[in-house]
C-alpha cells in the first residue's frame, strides 16, 4: 500500500474540500462509516483521512480521531494512503515508512482530505444529482401554492387589472405577466380545490406540503414518475406508495384535455 | 419554482398632499403606494419573486415624519410571489444554444443555465439551427419546453434575481 501511496503523491490536492467526503466514506470500510464525519486537518493524528467532518472544531475531530483510529486502524490507514498517498508522501518524505502504523496516520490525515479529492469529485456529481433532495425554504407566514392555485388567482387579478388598468397610477410587479403565463402553462387541473381536497390525504402518509406541492405541479402520470422526480419519497416508499397509487388515479379525473 | 402566498409586513409612506379626510382615498394612497413598493422591489432573496399583492390585511396607526411631514403607516398585506427551491422541478423553454449547454427561461427567471454536461446523452449538433440531441431523437431547440431540475441557485443582490443551473440527470426529465 506504501508504494502506491507514494506514487500517489502527484496527485493535486488542491480541491474543494467538500468532494472529500464521499470519496472518504466509499473508500473506507465500515470504521469511517461509524463517523461520518470526517476532516481535513493537516496537524492531528493519523488516520483522519476516513472522518469528513467539515464542521467539527480540529481539536474535538483530533479526539475522535484518535479513539477511532486505535479501532479501526490499520484498515483505514492503507485505504487513506491508497487514496491519500499524494499529499502525505509530499508533505512527509516519512510517510511510506510509517505505513503499518498508525503514526502514518499522521500523514494520511491530510493526505486524505486533499488527495481523495480528485477522485472523488468525478463520482460526487453523479451521485447527488440522482438524489437531489427538495431545498425548500419558507419564509415566516408563507403557505405554499400549487401552480394551478395560483393560476386561478392569478388570471382573477389580470380580469380586474382589465378594468383598473385605464389608471395609470396602478403598477402591477414585473414578474406578474410572466408568473401567470407560467402558472397557466403548468396548471393541469380543472377542479383546483378538489385537486387540493386529494392530495391533502397524503399528510397522513408523512408526505410534506413541499412534496405536496410538487405533486401537484410536475402531473405525474406514473408512480415511477413521481418517485424518479421526487427523491425524497422513496424514504417513506412502504407508507406512501398505495396513498400516492390512488392519489394519481384521483388526480387523472381532474385533468384538463390538453 | 413554487407560488407562495405570503403575509408580510410593510411601511407605506404617504406624502401629506395625499393625505385626505376621506377615508377611503387614505386607504386607496395607501394600496397605490403599496403596489408601487412591491413593484420596485421586484424580488427578494426571503420571498422571491413578488407577482401580485392580493389583500391588505390591516393598516396601523400613521406616524408622521417630522423632517418631512410625511406620514408612515405600518400596514400587513398579503402577496403571491414566486420562489425557486434546489431540487425541484421545473419547466423552461430554451432560449438559446451553446456548443457548452443551453440557457433556459422559465416564469420570471431568464437566466437558467443548463449544461451540456449535465444533459446526459443530449449531443451539440451544430449548424444554421443548432440542437442538442439525443439517441431517442428528442431534441433540444430554440423554444423548446424542457423539463429540469434545480441542480443549485444562486440570488444576485445588484440585478434583484436569481440564476440557476439545471440538470437533466434522472428520469422523466428532459425535452417535454
Amino acid at each position: 500500500m506504501a508504494e502506491k501511496g507514494g506514487n500517489g503523491s502527484p496527485l493535486p490536492r488542491g480541491k474543494a474540500a467538500a468532494a472529500l467526503k464521499q470519496g472518504s466514506l466509499k473508500g473506507n470500510n465500515s470504521s469511517t462509516m461509524e463517523e461520518s464525519t470526517h476532516i481535513e486537518i493537516d496537524s492531528s493524528d493519523s488516520e483522519l483521512e476516513g472522518f469528513v467532518e467539515e464542521k467539527v472544531p480540529t481539536s474535538l475531530n483530533a479526539n475522535e480521531k484518535s479513539s477511532a483510529e486505535q479501532k479501526s486502524g490499520k484498515k483505514k490507514v492503507s485505504f487513506g494512503s491508497l487514496k491519500s498517498s499524494g499529499k502525505a508522501s509530499f508533505d512527509i518524505p516519512t510517510a511510506k515508512g510509517n505505513l503499518g502504523k498508525g503514526g502514518k496516520g499522521f500523514n494520511v490525515g491530510k493526505a486524505s482530505g486533499k488527495g481523495n479529492i480528485p477522485e472523488a469529485t468525478p463520482i460526487k456529481p453523479l451521485v447527488t444529482e440522482a438524489e437531489l433532495k427538495l431545498e425548500l425554504e419558507l419564509p415566516k407566514g408563507a403557505r405554499l401554492l400549487m401552480d394551478c392555485e395560483a393560476a386561478e388567482v392569478l388570471q382573477e387579478i389580470q380580469g380586474h387589472m382589465t378594468v383598473l388598468s385605464d389608471d395609470p397610477k396602478i403598477k402591477m410587479p414585473e414578474p406578474f405577466s410572466k408568473a401567470l403565463q407560467y402558472a397557466k402553462i403548468n396548471a393541469h387541473y380543472t377542479n383546483v380545490q378538489s385537486v387540493r381536497q386529494v392530495l391533502e390525504t397524503l399528510k397522513q402518509n408523512g408526505v410534506t406540503d413541499g412534496e405536496i406541492c410538487m405533486i401537484g405541479n410536475i402531473d405525474p402520470e406514473t408512480l415511477d414518475e413521481v418517485y424518479a422526480l421526487i427523491p425524497s419519497l422513496k424514504t417513506n416508499k412502504h407508507k406512501n406508495e398505495g396513498a400516492i397509487a390512488d392519489v394519481l388515479a384521483s388526480l387523472a379525473n381532474f385533468r384538463t384535455s390538453n | 419554482m413554487v407560488f407562495l402566498e405570503v403575509e408580510m409586513a410593510w411601511n407605506v409612506v404617504i406624502l401629506p398632499e395625499q393625505l385626505d379626510a376621506n377615508g377611503l382615498l387614505l386607504h386607496k394612497a395607501i394600496i397605490l403606494r403599496l403596489m408601487d413598493d412591491i413593484a420596485n422591489r421586484k424580488a427578494s432573496k426571503e420571498h422571491g419573486y413578488y407577482v401580485a399583492v392580493t389583500t391588505l390585511n390591516s393598516i396601523g396607526e400613521g406616524k408622521v415624519r417630522e423632517l418631512s411631514g410625511d406620514v408612515l403607516f405600518p400596514v400587513t398585506f398579503s402577496c403571491i410571489t414566486q420562489k425557486p427551491a434546489k431540487g425541484e422541478i421545473l419547466v423552461g423553454t430554451v432560449d438559446k444554444i451553446l456548443k457548452q449547454g443551453v440557457f433556459l427561461k422559465s416564469g420570471p427567471i431568464s437566466s437558467i443555465f443548463l449544461s451540456e454536461k449535465m444533459m446526459r446523452d443530449y449531443k451539440y449538433v451544430g449548424g444554421e439551427n443548432p440542437m442538442f440531441l439525443n439517441d431517442k431523437h428528442a431534441k433540444l431547440e430554440k423554444d423548446t419546453m424542457v423539463r429540469f431540475k434545480v441542480l443549485g441557485l444562486k440570488w444576485l443582490e445588484s440585478d434583484r434575481e436569481f440564476q440557476i443551473l439545471a440538470t437533466l440527470a434522472g428520469d422523466f426529465l428532459g425535452s417535454l
